[in-house]
């Protein structure tokens, strides 16, 4: 239906703009000009990018052995040898945040993309159903919410063997809830915004509405949160290796790597306890600044700046 | 849906009430989905025999393990084991801890005096400390001021709890050895300056998670029809930044103490972990790793139906507190 035709149906003093979504540029576009605009958006992409080459190109570079363990070289101090020193097994601090940079990137991004693609099917099953079931399925996400995720997740790890496979899973289990419920309300939201009821008023089917109106508009929440839940992911895997629920030794991780700290505190190896948890910090920081320029970016509402 | 609400009335009223007992329906529906979802947990991980030795330890001999079985009903149905379950729950009973011999409900009873004092004086003191500074940040919106707040709660609402409570112990009890690291153990609250570094770090998350909220609670109220009349009445910039929008900033803090129950509660685990501070968070991991699955499920039950009840204070608070907003 053309732009003319719209306005003949509605009326003249009808603005099709205001019925239509709102287009834009390109993406890539966007982006560029989001990041160059805002000073957040750039220090967050900085931030994401420095941890995810850090972590994955970074060993190939600096090279460490991270299988072996050598108390002959345990807890030194900073040196030109070891940048960051070494922890009570004699692994180089540097090369272990890299190790560990590995498992958390792995384990976040893997959580991310598993709890959002099933709480958005959740989330708009339950929208566009409704009825007894959307009650039901809603419910089911009040009630696991219910009980703080922490607790759910420490009684699951206490059951499993912990590997990279395991952890996803009980992470998963509890990151799920908060897509599943931001993506129903979303879904019902785009339903009554009047460029969809206009369609609905030409007489568009449910799956073509969906499709054309509800999965566009949506997909920017659901990216954006996707963009949260790696932060939300990082933070909670930290508490869980912290905790000793964590990947077993020798494997890396940074949370473990602070449990680690906390035992050798008095000892003053200050360089057990920094790097690590400045390493927790800025990846967490990174995905929540891109999360938020993101959304500058894909929440058509809060184009209009 | 959202109606104005035109003044007090009957009507209003009756749709007051109709809302809270939609919302109590609604809590105890989802606490009865948490009392299933925790028995059900505990099923999927031990059940029977394997639930008898995991609580009889290793030496247990096939005889006591039957004896065991038979005594707790774990050779029953699964829906009469759950009726059990919830008929104790409702008597009060959370269960009994057979690794420590003692019942969880006298457990909890001793360690949440404990939870009470450090997560009520970090909120407390965390409330104190952001809506002041919530609303100077509302009122100096741009400055560097308000720039700077905003940094500094967001890194602290990015790190791990755990490392902040790390730093303080590395700052405060190793480098300049004011505070102790540890807090004080047993009943008696000891030293107190042994509190001062688990509250501080329970206080410094709190305020982070409140921070921001404070801030944009303050700006919308700056931007209401009712300050841009009491400016016009020739209210000055203190009245209408203490009477008026302190106001509905404190109303806004009930809404989200009920709904930030969950944080705390994770928080309280990690801090009291730290700081090997005895309380119901320390328990729980304890129970965690030494497998004592009654002690864990009594404190998930609680903590799950402590988390409903907050959310069902903060939705009723909030219609009660703000009167522009009745639920219909």
């Amino acid at each position: 239906m053309t732009d003319a035709a719209v306005s003949k149906v509605l009326g003249g003093d009808v603005v099709v703009a205001d019925l239509l979504p709102p287009s834009g540029g390109g993406l890539v576009r966007r982006i560029a000009a989001e990041v160059r605009a805002d000073k957040s958006a750039l220090i967050g992409l900085t931030l994401v990018v420095f941890v995810l080459l850090f972590s994955f190109v970074g060993p190939l570079v600096y090279r460490t052995d991270q299988v072996h363990t050598n108390v002959v070289i345990a807890n030194l101090a900073p040196s030109s040898q070891h940048l960051l020193g070494t922890d009570d097994l004699g692994y180089d601090i540097v090369g272990r945040l890299m190790a560990g940079g590995q498992s958390t990137m792995e384990i976040a991004l893997a959580v991310a993309l598993l709890a959002t693609t099933v709480g958005a099917i959740w989330g708009s099953l339950a929208a566009l159903t409704g009825g007894a079931l959307d009650s039901v399925m809603m419910r089911a996400v009040d009630v696991l919410l219910g009980i703080p995720g922490l607790f759910i997740v420490i009684f699951l790890a206490t059951a499993v063997k912990p590997d990279v496979w395991t952890l996803i899973g009980v992470i998963a289990v509890i990151s799920w809830l908060v897509p599943a419920r931001l993506v129903r309300g979303e879904s019902l939201a785009i339903r009554t915004l009047s460029f969809v009821e206009a369609s609905r008023g030409f007489g568009a089917r449910k799956d073509w509405m969906l499709r054309r109106h509800i999965v566009p508009n949506a997909i920017g929440v659901i990216v954006v949160n996707a963009t949260f839940q790696v932060a939300t992911a990082v933070l909670l895997l930290a508490y869980l290796s912290f905790l000793g629920f964590g990947l077993p030794p020798p494997t890396a991780s940074w949370g473990g790597m602070l449990s680690t700290g906390l035992n050798n505190m008095f000892n003053g190896y200050w360089w057990e306890i920094y790097p690590a948890g400045i390493m927790v910090v800025i990846t967490v920081i990174g995905f929540n600044l891109l999360g938020d320029a993101l959304r500058n970016i894909l929440d058509p509402r809060l184009q209009e700046r | 849906m959202l109606r104005r609400y035109a003044g007090p009335s009957h009507a209003g009223e009756r749709l007051m009430l109709a809302y809270v007992s939609r919302r109590l329906y609604h809590a105890i529906i989802v606490v009865l989905g948490i009392t299933l979802v925790t028995f059900l947990l505990q099923h999927a991980i031990a059940s029977g025999t394997t639930l008898a030795r995991a609580m009889l330890g290793p030496r247990a001999n096939s005889l006591s393990i039957d004896a065991f079985v038979r005594q707790y009903g774990l050779n029953q149905s699964l829906p009469d084991q759950y009726w059990k379950f919830l008929w104790q729950l409702a008597h009060g009973n959370l269960g009994y801890s057979y690794k420590l011999h003692r019942s969880v409900d006298s457990i909890l009873a001793r360690d949440l005096p404990h939870d009470l004092l450090l997560v009520g004086v970090g909120l407390v003191v965390a409330i104190a400390i952001a809506i002041p500074l919530g609303i100077t940040q509302a009122y100096r919106r741009g400055t560097l001021f308000d720039h700077g707040a905003t940094a500094v709660s967001f890194f602290l609402y990015s790190m791990p709890s755990f490392w902040l409570g790390l730093l303080l112990i590395q700052l405060l009890a190793v480098n300049w050895s004011i505070f102790p690291a540890e807090a004080p153990q047993g009943t008696s609250l000891g030293d107190p300056r042994a509190l001062v570094l688990p509250i501080a770090t329970m206080t410094l998350v709190t305020y982070a998670l409140f921070s921001r909220y404070m801030r944009s609670s303050a700006i919308d109220t700056l931007a209401c029809d009712f300050i841009r009349t009491a400016r016009a009445k020739g209210a000055s910039n203190l009245r209408v930044l203490l009477w008026h929008t302190l106001r509905n900033s404190l109303a806004a803090v009930v809404t989200l103490v009920g709904l930030s129950l969950p944080a705390l509660f994770t928080w309280g685990v990690v801090v009291e972990y730290v700081f090997n501070y005895p309380g119901t968070g320390l328990t729980f991991y304890n129970a965690a790793v030494t497998d004592d699955y009654p002690l864990e499920l009594g404190i998930i039950v609680l903590v799950g139906v402590a988390v409903v009840v907050g959310n069902l204070m903060a939705d009723i608070g909030y219609a009660v507190l703000d009167p522009r907003i009745r639920y219909d």
